[in-house]
């Protein structure tokens, strides 16, 4: 069976390409690349730049803009590839066709894909003529092409992610944009130090391009990103296989698993950022492979999520098989039972293992020798970590036999956590890693507590300032916050499911009234 | 007609969580056979046919269509069927001829053939002329003749239509069930849905009835109707003649179950027989009445229908 459907495929180029919107946006996007790049030269003659240090300057403010412009462009195309066949009602004929629905899913993919990277080349003029301005060299451009093609990538992932947790294009694509610039905000751009909220320490954004040497998103070293991305795309591809495949399931109205998706990949979004930030900024005392150390993390985080994603797919059948009258074993446990089950349980192992040895050699190891409590700290937010993942998990097996009440508490509180997770991170920088000021503290005491109290008492502030305390400055509050809050969340599921815990046994082990038995009862009494 | 049967159930039970939408179903349907699916809406229909189209998967019970196990080997089931939902699915951005050539092609279909069977779907669904078109200009009725089209175009052994002619104008309707016989008439096997019952009347060998996810009947149409019904009604208008003395005639017929006078005929219930209605007309004659004009109304679907079923919803 090919990888690819063909016809798909060329049926999702013809669909994106004649719609009224491409035209426009296609249109849109050149104006601004060139608008862009126009006004930067002459900015750039205006202040007598030589020729060579214009181009130079030019061709990288409009490979980052074209990223970002992308990275939301791709995000909404890969969405709306998946949510329109919805609203077209189209996708029913998909399925019943005989293709599969991993075909459908890398079709959609590859259309999306080659639309973005179609639109990457619309700035190759403008390279050309930076070329020929002098200051670049070719290997810089296509270089920073090849980054810019995997960051793109990245960002159809959280396209498909988005449109797989969403059935309206209304809701998929808005959202599939905005994670798409949060990642690149926080991700990209702080990747190489031109995140807003850097600038606000001093000199602008628009400033710190001026520099002569190729920003550090697109020095990022191959391997590196294209782990990251290949990290990445299976897991949205695999998410959404599974969406489709439950249409054929009855019980579509189990949103929890959705929700579980959306949280493990949002872990894992913020893990893989964290590891494109920290492994392209090594110190100079650093060893070479320490370069590997966050990949490595990333990687084991990446095999946890995914471990817990198809163990709660595979709770969820199990689930639906209680449903239908049959009893549920929970001695089966986590990870449950099945042909599955071993890799299930060798992913999370490998994961486990990898990234625990990653954070010990992080947190203990030889290049930032930092005290115990760090240790305790780091392996403590991955016991969390897990902890929260399982709990997931196991909603995601007994959610439907939650109250009502319960469900909607449940999936505000992880909204709450999720939504908490992001303001720490954008005070941190704002402050620039150092401990924010009190008339602040209060403000955010105020609006969001959590945020507050983690930023007004942090121990890792005080230490700021040496090169080692920086260096765990940035990688702790990234994880530590995110980590933290789940931590919260996790003792909260806990609390929702002992108080449950009577009722789902009685469920479970007595068997659900099976409704076949209802309606026997209905036609003896007829 | 082959012995094994184009689509057979075992028991099939599908559920929305707690609600059950099908219900055991048991069917057997010969190939060859055009089978009227009919139920009220919310009856279970839609539910049969998606698990039939691999769509939705049976929380208990078995399927089989075209020989093949549904939850053992949809892929060849896929290949074997075509599907028609009762909406249209349809890509408005592509021409006729693209929609149908990226089906054929999701069917495997060799280039010629491809080109052949489009060239025949369209010449028979009254599209040939609307061949470089595109799909979001055509009318309705042309829209629902291309899906026909599209689940026509692999040339399958059994077509899955739910509700074909919904939202069609009459002349449209008319046309769809002049071809749905056809196709039954060329060895397909067309299962077919829908709450109108003019629809499936004149064009079904067989029929099967749904309510409340149970199949309340399933057989040949004219087993049923005889099963049924074993009267008809025989309306008179008898030519100058008091009404109310020939009620009281017939009523001591032995073949009138039951006599009433409507406006200005007299309604006979007979049993259904040919040779009770001879007899009783005779009788009339004999007695001096002149017949201006004999209808008879046998027990048709709707009768059967509205019998079976109570008006439950799964």
């Amino acid at each position: 069976m090919a990888a690819l459907s063909w016809p798909l495929l060329r049926k999702e180029l013809r669909q994106s390409l004649r719609a009224r919107a491409a035209l426009l946006i296609e249109n849109l996007y050149v104006l601004a690349l060139a608008l862009w790049a126009g006004v930067s030269i002459a900015l750039a003659s205006q202040a007598g730049e030589p020729m060579w240090q214009a181009g130079r300057h030019t061709f990288w403010q409009v490979a980052h803009l074209q990223a970002t412009l992308l990275a939301l462009v791709g995000a909404a195309l890969a969405a709306a590839a998946i949510t329109t066949e919805r609203e077209q009602k189209t996708e029913d004929l998909l399925l019943a066709a005989p293709v599969r629905v991993r075909q459908i899913v890398r079709s959609k993919l590859a259309a999306a894909a080659a639309i973005v990277l179609a639109f990457l080349t619309l700035s190759v003029p403008i390279a050309v003529i930076c070329l020929f301005l002098g200051g670049l060299t070719w290997q810089e451009i296509g270089h920073a092409y090849l980054a810019t093609a995997i960051w793109l990538l990245l960002a159809l992932a959280i396209g498909l992610l988005s449109g797989a947790l969403f059935r309206r294009t209304i809701a998929a694509v808005p959202l599939a944009v905005v994670a798409a610039f949060l990642l690149d905000l926080f991700g990209r751009a702080a990747a190489f130090g031109r995140s807003p909220f850097a600038a606000l320490g001093g000199s602008g954004a628009l400033s710190m391009l001026q520099q002569e040497t190729p920003p550090a998103f697109f020095r990022l070293p191959l391997p590196v990103g294209l782990a990251t991305a290949l990290m990445c795309l299976p897991l949205a591809a695999a998410l959404l296989d599974s969406a489709l495949d439950r249409v054929r399931l009855p019980h579509r109205r189990c949103p929890v698993a959705q929700r579980a998706w959306f949280s493990a990949a949002a872990f894992m979004m913020s893990s893989l950022s964290l590891g494109a930030t920290i492994s392209h900024q090594p110190l100079p005392e650093s060893p070479p492979w320490d370069s590997l150390l966050m990949p490595l993390l990333s990687l084991g985080t990446g095999l946890v999520l995914a471990a817990v994603v198809f163990a709660s797919q595979g709770l969820r059948r199990r689930d639906h098989q209680a449903l239908a009258g049959r009893r549920l074993p929970l001695r089966e446990g986590l990870l449950g039972a099945g042909p599955r089950a071993g890799a299930r349980w060798v992913m999370l192992l490998a994961g486990l293992l990898l990234s625990s040895s990653a954070v010990a050699w992080l947190l203990a190891g030889p290049p930032l020798g930092v005290p115990a409590w760090r240790v305790g700290l780091g392996l403590a937010c991955l016991i969390s970590g897990v902890w929260l993942a399982c709990l997931l998990a196991q909603l995601a097996a007994f959610w439907r036999l939650l109250p009502r009440e319960w469900q909607r508490r449940a999936v505000a509180a992880l909204l709450v956590a999720l939504v908490f997770a992001g303001p720490p991170l954008v005070a941190w920088r704002l402050w620039g890693g150092q401990r924010i000021p009190p008339p602040a503290a209060v403000v955010l005491l105020l609006t969001d507590p959590i945020a507050g109290c983690i930023l007004a008492f942090d121990p890792v502030a005080p230490l700021a300032g040496s090169q080692l305390a920086a260096r765990a400055d940035a990688i702790l509050p990234l994880g530590v916050y995110p980590l933290g809050a789940s931590l919260l969340l996790a003792a909260a599921l806990c609390l929702l499911l002992r108080r449950q815990r009577r009722r789902l046994q009685a469920a479970l082990t007595a068997g659900l009234a099976p409704p076949e038995r209802e309606l026997e009862e209905a036609d003896a009494a007829a | 007609m082959s012995a094994q049967p184009a689509i057979r159930t075992e028991g099939l039970t599908v559920r929305y969580g707690p609600l059950v939408a099908v219900y055991s179903l048991d069917l057997e349907i010969p190939a060859g056979v055009v089978y009227g699916f009919i139920g009220p809406n919310g009856a279970g229909k839609t539910s049969t046919i998606r698990v039939l189209a691999t769509l939705l998967e049976p929380a208990a019970g078995r399927a089989w269509v075209a020989g093949h196990d549904l939850s053992e080997d949809p892929m060849s089931v896929r290949a074997k069927i075509g599907y028609m939902p009762d909406f249209f699915g349809l890509y408005d951005h592509l021409l006729v001829w693209e929609y149908l050539e990226l089906f054929g092609e999701l069917h495997r279909l060799p280039r010629e053939a491809l080109a052949r069977r489009m060239a025949e779907v369209l010449s028979l669904c009254d599209l040939e002329g609307k061949r470089e078109a595109l799909v979001g200009g055509l009318s309705r009725g042309m829209k629902q003749r291309l899906c026909l089209a599209r689940a026509l175009l692999p040339d399958p052994p059994v077509l899955i239509l739910d509700e074909p002619a919904s939202g069609v104008d009459p002349k449209g309707r008319y046309e769809m069930r002049r071809l749905l016989r056809r196709l039954g008439d060329e060895g397909k096997t067309v299962f077919v849905s829908s709450h109108i019952l003019l629809e499936l009347a004149d064009i079904c060998d067989q029929v099967g009835i749904i309510e409340a996810g149970r199949l309340r009947a399933s057989g040949p149409l004219t087993e049923l109707m005889a099963q049924g019904s074993p009267t008809r009604l025989l309306r008179l208008r008898l030519l100058g003649a008091d009404l109310a003395q020939a009620a009281q005639l017939t009523r001591a017929l032995p073949e009138v179950a039951e006599a009433a006078i409507s406006a200005d005929e007299l309604h006979l219930r007979l049993p259904d027989s040919d040779e009770a209605q001879a007899e009783v007309l005779a009788r009339l004659i004999g007695a001096g009445y002149r017949i201006g004009h004999v209808s008879e109304e046998r027990a048709d679907l709707e009768k059967l229908y509205h019998r079976l079923t109570h008006g439950e919803l799964a």
